[in-house]
């Protein structure tokens, strides 16, 4: 059965969009990831404008976030003055982001811009967890639970461990106390963490949460158990504002799109629980990471292979 | 289909002898609504009518004249980008047509080009622009953009595809494709002999976007900011319901 997508222009399977948005689902079920990385390059191989899936996952990822937030608010789990200043520099971010992609819209190079960033960014995530994952999944490595360990790859990546080591070296100004959190550090850096994940947000339709946690954790040293919740406070409204500049400046989220991710990604992840709970971590961090390297592959191909077809037409509105 | 075809000719001639027989050619097309809702997978139009006089019809659907952009992708630094990026003002966005005989024997070249009668003749307008380096350039660009809109089935040339019944009834099938845009659509059949133009009839089709689809886009497009705000509330609804069932658990 497939059903018209009325801005994405073009007739899709009602099922497989279901699946999409259920597989995105049991990624944060079963890992506590956004899966939104995941979603938009399989969205693109679908056939969906890459625009309109940038877009229409950023509106998607605001359900998954509340929900999610709701758990750690109940727990207390949230800073919302750190959250606050994440939120600050997210939204200067997302504008920056808006920006960016609008300029790259316009000059054609936006579909170019968003597979080179999913390949770079799925391709080392996808290496480094496979090589990890592998390791101990072969008994060479010495086992340690998942959740802290998820932060300490992408914290490598991201050049964080670098990055702490050279600000040691120097004091920032405008320090603020963070009572919730029991920190007295700079603002910028909060400012600068939003800053960065809202800009990626805008360009990748993803929440920035894999940016901002291992950020959160090793840069600012807040307390591990307050992380997660304080950064889907922030992803929440930075979502929901690119968003909305996105069906200012672009009209390219597809509400009807974004309800079949949303429905699929609940179902998803209530099976993405309760499989996460039976099945052995290691092994399904493996799994996990084969699939983003698969992704990732696939993107690779439209980038490195000569096309089958060099042109293109497409209607501009102006 | 073929049978209601017949009646509704009879019908016509019964009813408007006067009328059809005054003019070379007159014709109607079935339907003259074409709505794309949300299991649109393209529709074909009944183009029927009759010829009172010799010579070869010629008949041709254009879509609205938009602006294109026409894209070549080359070889940077080892990747696959857009290289070219050409603006095409005044482009059809549909162009189709059907003939009883090929164009060149209608042995009229100036006339053709003048009426935009033959995918070749269709006017194509580069619009100045950075990368490319001359008009010709531009120009020798039209039968990529020809060759790219028939491959998305918007353009298409058929010969010998209108059908006779005796001399003067005739009826052709014209495709619309599944990726087509609302607009308002023309229906130009030409009646030409000798090389001249004997004469002519338009008819307008509309093709729009129906219920459900046509609300979501019309409002993304004219109401940005409150379809946005819509899209967030709605996610947030959701969120917050399944947070609720789910998330004390």
């Amino acid at each position: 059965m497939t059903i018209y997508l009325p801005i994405a222009e073009i007739p899709i399977n009602i099922f497989l969009l279901f699946f999409v948005g259920g597989v995105g689902g049991i990624l944060a079920g079963m890992f506590g990831i956004g899966g939104g990385f995941l979603i938009t390059p399989i969205l693109i191989f679908l056939g969906v404008p890459p625009s309109v899936a940038v877009a229409t996952s950023a509106n998607q990822i605001i359900a998954s976030s509340v929900t999610g937030f709701m758990g750690h608010w109940y727990k207390k789990n949230v800073d919302i003055k750190l959250g606050m200043y994440l939120l600050v520099g997210g939204v200067a971010g997302s504008y920056i982001g808006i920006m960016i992609f609008s300029l790259l819209k316009k000059i054609g190079q936006i579909d170019l811009a968003i597979s080179l960033i999913y390949v770079l960014f799925l391709g080392s995530i996808g290496v480094i967890m496979a090589l990890e994952s592998g390791r101990s999944l072969l008994g060479k490595h010495k086992k340690v639970s998942g959740e802290k360990e998820a932060p300490n790859i992408f914290a490598k990546i991201l050049g964080i461990y670098k990055l702490k080591a050279y600000l040691k070296t120097k004091t920032l100004p405008f320090h603020v106390k963070f009572e919730a959190s029991g920190l007295d550090i700079s603002a910028i850096l909060p400012l600068g963490i939003g800053l960065f994940a809202g800009v990626l947000v805008s360009i990748m339709g993803i929440g920035g949460g894999f940016i901002m946690i291992p950020a959160m954790i090793y840069l600012l040293k807040m307390p591990s158990k307050l992380v997660v919740g304080t950064s889907l406070f922030q992803i929440i409204f930075i979502t929901s504002i690119v968003t909305i500049m996105h069906t200012i400046s672009t009209q390219s989220v597809d509400v009807v799109l974004a309800l079949i991710l949303i429905v699929g990604g609940v179902i998803g992840a209530q099976m993405g629980l309760k499989m996460g709970a039976k099945l052995p971590a290691e092994k399904m961090r493996f799994v996990l990471s084969v699939i983003i390297l698969i992704v990732c592959l696939r993107l690779a191909v439209g980038l490195f292979f000569e096309p089958s077809e060099l042109f293109t037409i497409e209607q501009v509105f102006e | 289909m073929k049978t209601l075809v017949t009646f509704m000719l009879l019908l016509c001639s019964v009813f408007f002898p006067d009328y059809a027989f005054s003019r070379p050619i007159l014709a109607d097309v079935m339907p003259r609504k074409i709505d794309i809702d949300h299991n649109f997978k393209g529709v074909k139009v009944l183009v029927y009518g009759v010829q009172n006089d010799v010579g070869n019809v010629v008949i041709i659907v254009r879509g609205p004249k938009v602006n294109q952009i026409l894209r070549e992708k080359g070889k940077v630094a080892g990747v696959w980008t857009n290289v070219t990026n050409l603006k095409v003002k005044d482009f059809y966005n549909y162009y189709s047509i059907s003939s009883t005989t090929e164009l060149e024997r209608i042995n009229n070249k100036s006339l053709l080009e003048n009426l935009e009668v033959g995918l070749d003749n269709i006017n194509f307008q580069p619009v100045k622009s950075r990368n490319i380096l001359s008009f010709n350039d531009a120009m020798g660009l039209k039968n990529e953009a020809l060759r790219l809109m028939q491959s998305k089935k918007l353009y298409s040339e058929n010969t010998n595809e209108i059908l006779y019944w005796g001399e003067t009834l005739f009826k052709t099938f014209i495709e619309f494709p599944k990726n087509i845009s609302k607009g308002v659509y023309n229906i130009d059949l030409y009646l030409f002999n000798d090389g001249q133009l004997q004469s002519f009839q338009s008819l307008p089709i509309i093709v729009d976007k129906v219920g459900f689809e046509e609300f979501v886009y019309n409002s993304a497009h004219e109401n940005s900011l409150l379809y946005g705000l819509v899209c967030v509330l709605i996610a947030v609804a959701l969120g917050l319901l399944v947070g609720l069932f789910f998330g004390r658990r």
